[in-house]
C-alpha cells in the first residue's frame, strides 16, 4: 500500500483492528479521541503506530514526538499525512 | 472550568534521560517489546526504545506547566532517585542532576518542589550533597530507591533520616517491581516500619501503594501514625483498586500522583486526572472534603511542615 494513496477510512480502519473490540464496534472516525473515546493506553498507542507503520511505509521514527502527543484520530491521520 | 481544583502531584519526574539511565530504560523497553511481539505485532526492540525515548523530551518541564495548567494541578513534586550508583551508565552524576532540578525549579517559580534521593553508600560526599540540596537549595523532602540495593531501615539511612526529622521533611519511597534490571524483593513495604517507627516526626510515603503490595501498604497507614501512600500507578492497573482504598478509613493518608512522564502515552495530565472519576475511582461514600484531602489537603500539610521554610516565612514578615 502506498501511502500517498492511504485514505482516512483506511487508518480508521487500521486504529479499528488494533484497539479492544468494544470500543471499535462502535466505528472509529476522525474526530475521536484515542483515550476518551477509544481507551487507548501505551501498549496500544504503540501498537497503533507499529501497524500503521507496516500498512502504509509511513516513518515512524521521525514522527515518534508527533505520535506521543497525538489525542485524536485526526492528529494520527495528520502524522500520516504529513509522514 | 472555573472552579479547577488546586491539585498537588505528589509523584513526578522531569522527563529527560539524563534522569534514567539507558540500562534502566532498557529494561522498561524489554517489557514493552516482549509484550507488543506476544501479540504478534511487527516490533524491533529498537523502534519499541524509540518510541519510549520520545516521552522523555521535556528536561526543562515546560511543556509539563502547560499540562499542569491544564489540568488544574498548581503544583508538582520533582522526584530525583539517585540511580547513579547501581547503575553505572548514568550519563551525568547526582550532583549534576541536583544542579539540573534547582535550574527546573527557579524557571518555574511556586511550581515544583524536588524531592532529592542519594544513594546512601556514597558516604560522606553523598550525605553532604544531600544536607546542601535542602538546607542551601530549599528542596522539600528525601526520595528513595530500595531497588536499587538497600532496604528503608537500613542503618546506612538514619544519618539522612536525622536531617529530615530535623527539619519535618517527608520522605518519598518507590515500593515494589520497576525496571527489571533492579531488585524487586528488596523493596517491600514493611522494610519501612522500623524507621517510621524510630523517627516519628519524619512522614513516609508509599509510592504506588494503590497497585504494588496494596494491602500491607493500607495496613501499615492504618496503624502507623506517620505512614502515607501515593497512588501514582493507577492509570495502567485500573482504578478500581484506588476505590478500595478509598474504602479502607485512610483517606488523610492518600495522595494524588501522577509519574510524569511514565504514563504520557496514556494521555496528558489532564486526561489522567479526569480518568479517575471517569472510571469511578471515588467511592460513593466518599465526601467531598475526603477528595480535598487527596487531591491536595494532605500535601499541602505534609509539606508545610518543612521548618527551613516556615521559618524563612517568618523571617520574611
Ligand atoms: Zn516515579
Amino acid at each position: 500500500m502506498n501511502k500517498g494513496h492511504v485514505s482516512d477510512d483506511e487508518i480508521c480502519r487500521i486504529i479499528a483492528s488494533t484497539i479492544a473490540q468494544k470500543a471499535a464496534k462502535k466505528g472509529v472516525s476522525p474526530e475521536m479521541s484515542l483515550r476518551g473515546d477509544l481507551g487507548v493506553d501505551s501498549l496500544t498507542l504503540m501498537s497503533i503506530v507499529f501497524v500503521l507503520e507496516e500498512k502504509t511505509g509511513i516513518d515512524v521514527f521521525g514522527r515518534v514526538e508527533e505520535f506521543v502527543r497525538a489525542e485524536s484520530v485526526a492528529d494520527i491521520i495528520k502524522v500520516v499525512r504529513q509522514s | 472550568m472555573s472552579d479547577v481544583p488546586k491539585i498537588i502531584d505528589f509523584h513526578s519526574h522531569i522527563a529527560s534521560g539524563m534522569c534514567f539511565p539507558q540500562s534502566f530504560q532498557g529494561g522498561v523497553v524489554d517489557n514493552m517489546t516482549v509484550a507488543l511481539e506476544s501479540h504478534g505485532l511487527p516490533v524491533t526492540r529498537e523502534k519499541v526504545a524509540r518510541m519510549h525515548a520520545g516521552t522523555l523530551t521535556d528536561p526543562l518541564c515546560d511543556e509539563l506547566v502547560v499540562q499542569m495548567d491544564e489540568a488544574g494541578i498548581a503544583e508538582s513534586v520533582l522526584l530525583l532517585p539517585d540511580f547513579t550508583y547501581a547503575l553505572k551508565d548514568s550519563t551525568h552524576t547526582i550532583e549534576e542532576l541536583v544542579e539540573h532540578h534547582k535550574k527546573v525549579v527557579e524557571r518555574h517559580p511556586g511550581r515544583f518542589r524536588v524531592f532529592v534521593g542519594v544513594d546512601p553508600r556514597w558516604g560522606a560526599d553523598g550525605l553532604a550533597l544531600f544536607e546542601k540540596a535542602i538546607v542551601d537549595y530549599r528542596f522539600d523532602g528525601m526520595k528513595l530507591y530500595p531497588p536499587c540495593g538497600y532496604r528503608l531501615s537500613d542503618d546506612m539511612l538514619y544519618p539522612y533520616y536525622e536531617i529530615c526529622a530535623q527539619y519535618s521533611l517527608p520522605v518519598l519511597s518507590h515500593i515494589g517491581a520497576t525496571s527489571p534490571v533492579l531488585d524487586f524483593e528488596i523493596a517491600q513495604p514493611i522494610y519501612v516500619d522500623k524507621a517510621a517507627r524510630d523517627f516519628p516526626g519524619i512522614d513516609f510515603v508509599l509510592a504506588h501503594g494503590s497497585v504494588h503490595y496494596p494491602d500491607e501498604v493500607a495496613m501499615l497507614c492504618n496503624n502507623r501514625p506517620n505512614i502515607y501512600v501515593d497512588v501514582s500507578g493507577y492509570e495502567a492497573f485500573g482504578t478500581a483498586a484506588l476505590n478500595t482504598l478509598f474504602r479502607r478509613g485512610i483517606n488523610h493518608k492518600i495522595l494524588f500522583g501522577t509519574d510524569w512522564p511514565v504514563f504520557r502515552l496514556q494521555g496528558r495530565q489532564k486526561s489522567l486526572v479526569e480518568k479517575l472519576d471517569k472510571e469511578g475511582a471515588f467511592p460513593e461514600s466518599m465526601t467531598d472534603a475526603d477528595r480535598d484531602l487527596f487531591f491536595y489537603k494532605n500535601a499541602a500539610r505534609l509539606l508545610g511542615k518543612n521548618k527551613l521554610k516556615s521559618a524563612e516565612a517568618a523571617a520574611a514578615l
